[in-house]
């Protein structure tokens, strides 16, 4: 296969492979330092009374060994634990090839993942998108940086084009009320507690006219399914970056569930162009 | 079928035989456990909001009262990740509390197919959340609300109401009180 015809399926982006990994770690450090402020880091958890574990096996498993004792309760060890998460990428992002710290930080965000779901008594995907982009820090040479970012983005498709396909398989789809019924399960709490806001009068409008609501979360259904088409051509890229903000924006505001993590999901859509202009103002992100 | 995927997984082959049946292996799990419906990160189960929902005019309210009666309100744009654990876990709490005995709701299904086999009844026991962890939530509630709120909690409500939707109204239509901290936490385990 000629270089040129591969160069049009695998976007060769190794030459910007410290700045992609600096720049997820520059985000990830800012999902941390919010959970931070928000008090949902281990040592904030307070030795969550509870657990709800479902048929989660990672959660059997967590249960099972004891490791909230271990890790939640314990009052120096959860702060380690704590300290441990926001350290591992920021050496990371001076050492972006170290494999240690790479496998570390696979299995600590894996490990906060299963943590953060135990005490919220939650099933939450909110993680995810840190979990999967942390496996990048494996490739070592650039043919394989270049080939599991690309596999990255192809998996990103697949998430939202699986998103879609559950809502018909499952008949989200098919319930034309959709929009309404989540809408009221989902905002009702602020609806009561904020009458007089802003946002509740925008709702109020919206609760008048719930076709609109219907109709909002059919097109949301339908951007989970165009991202189908980043399977077949990349000139939709950028676009495909774009409604996934969007979508996630209009989600926390109509849903009220707030997928902020997922905005860094759009890396991987990101044309060379995008990362080319971004080294030329901070080249310093690049720096080996 | 394009192309471009097609293009993808050639090149992998050709490039980075190991990483092309890494890819292998991570899709056909990932397509087994969507098939069987199990989530193990990192295989995902991308199926949220994808069963239908009731549409009901009736829904329920948590409000978080202390000390001299102040309402605990948190929904500014930027504080979702603040509040969400307190609705995720006073829901999960309240179905909890109202079984009869107090035991993990989400244990109920195992803990009856497993029955009287002593083994899984053991590893049942050990792995959902026991009674005591559940009463002990109103205290570690009062611990991580002084967290998030700043200042000491002497005493504090929550209430659940029913609201209905009248138009674009809402009325409240009954009110409970799930935790009345300290006094009515002790009542109910006593009662149960």
């Amino acid at each position: 296969m000629s270089a040129e015809s591969q160069n049009k399926s695998v976007r060769p982006v190794h030459e910007y492979e410290f700045l992609i990994k600096r720049s997820f770690l520059i985000g990830v450090i800012v999902f941390y330092i919010y959970r931070w402020y928000s008090q949902i880091m281990p040592h904030q958890l307070d030795g969550f009374s509870m657990t709800k574990i479902l048929y989660y096996p990672e959660l059997h498993l967590y249960k099972f060994l004891e490791l909230d004792n271990i890790l939640i309760e314990h009052p120096v060890i959860s702060i380690i634990y704590s300290v441990l998460l926001l350290l591992i990428p920021v050496i990371l992002l001076f050492k972006p090839r170290n494999q240690i710290f790479s496998w570390a930080f696979i299995f600590i965000n894996i490990l906060y993942h299963t943590t953060h779901t135990a005490s919220l008594t939650h099933s939450v995907h909110f993680w995810m998108p840190v979990i999967l982009l942390s496996w990048i820090f494996l490739a070592r040479k650039a043919t394989t940086f270049d080939l599991v970012w690309e596999g990255m983005r192809y998996y990103i498709c697949l998430i939202y084009t699986s998103a879609f396909l559950w809502k018909i398989i499952n008949g989200a789809f098919f319930q034309w009320d959709f929009g309404e019924a989540v809408f009221k399960n989902n905002l009702t709490t602020y609806y009561f507690l904020y009458p007089d806001s802003l946002m509740s009068r925008i709702y109020g409008f919206f609760l008048e006219n719930p076709s609109l609501l219907n109709l909002g979360s059919y097109l949301g259904f339908l951007v989970e399914g165009f991202f189908v088409i980043g399977f077949f051509t990349k000139k939709f890229d950028l676009l495909l970056a774009l409604l996934l903000i969007i979508l996630h924006h209009l989600l926390y505001l109509f849903v009220d569930t707030q997928f902020v993590e997922w905005y860094i999901l759009i890396l991987p859509f990101m044309t060379l162009n995008v990362w080319c202009q971004l080294n030329g103002r901070i080249p310093q992100l690049n720096a080996h | 079928m394009s192309p471009q995927k097609i293009t993808y997984f050639k090149i992998l082959r050709q490039q980075h035989p190991f990483l092309y049946k890494v890819c292998c292996c991570i899709l056909f799990v990932y397509i087994c456990l969507n098939i069987v419906r199990i989530e193990l990160p990192p295989f995902f189960l991308f199926a949220m909001y994808s069963v239908p929902v009731e549409n009901t005019d009736t829904q329920s309210v948590y409000e978080f009262k202390y000390n001299d009666g102040r309402e605990w309100k948190t929904h500014e744009y930027w504080n979702h990740h603040k509040r969400m654990t307190f609705y995720y876990t006073i829901d999960f709490y309240t179905k909890s509390i109202d079984m009869d005995p107090p035991q993990a709701a989400d244990g109920v299904k195992f803990k009856n197919w497993v029955k009287d086999n002593k083994i899984l009844k053991a590893y049942a026991n050990k792995v959902y959340a026991t009674s005591d962890e559940i009463y002990s939530y109103p205290h570690w509630l009062k611990n991580n609300m002084e967290d998030i709120l700043g200042e000491k909690i002497s005493k504090y409500a929550v209430i659940k109401s029913q609201v209905g939707y009248k138009g674009r109204e809402l009325e409240v239509i009954s009110t409970d009180t799930i935790i009345h901290y300290p006094e009515m936490s002790d009542v109910r385990r006593e009662s149960k």
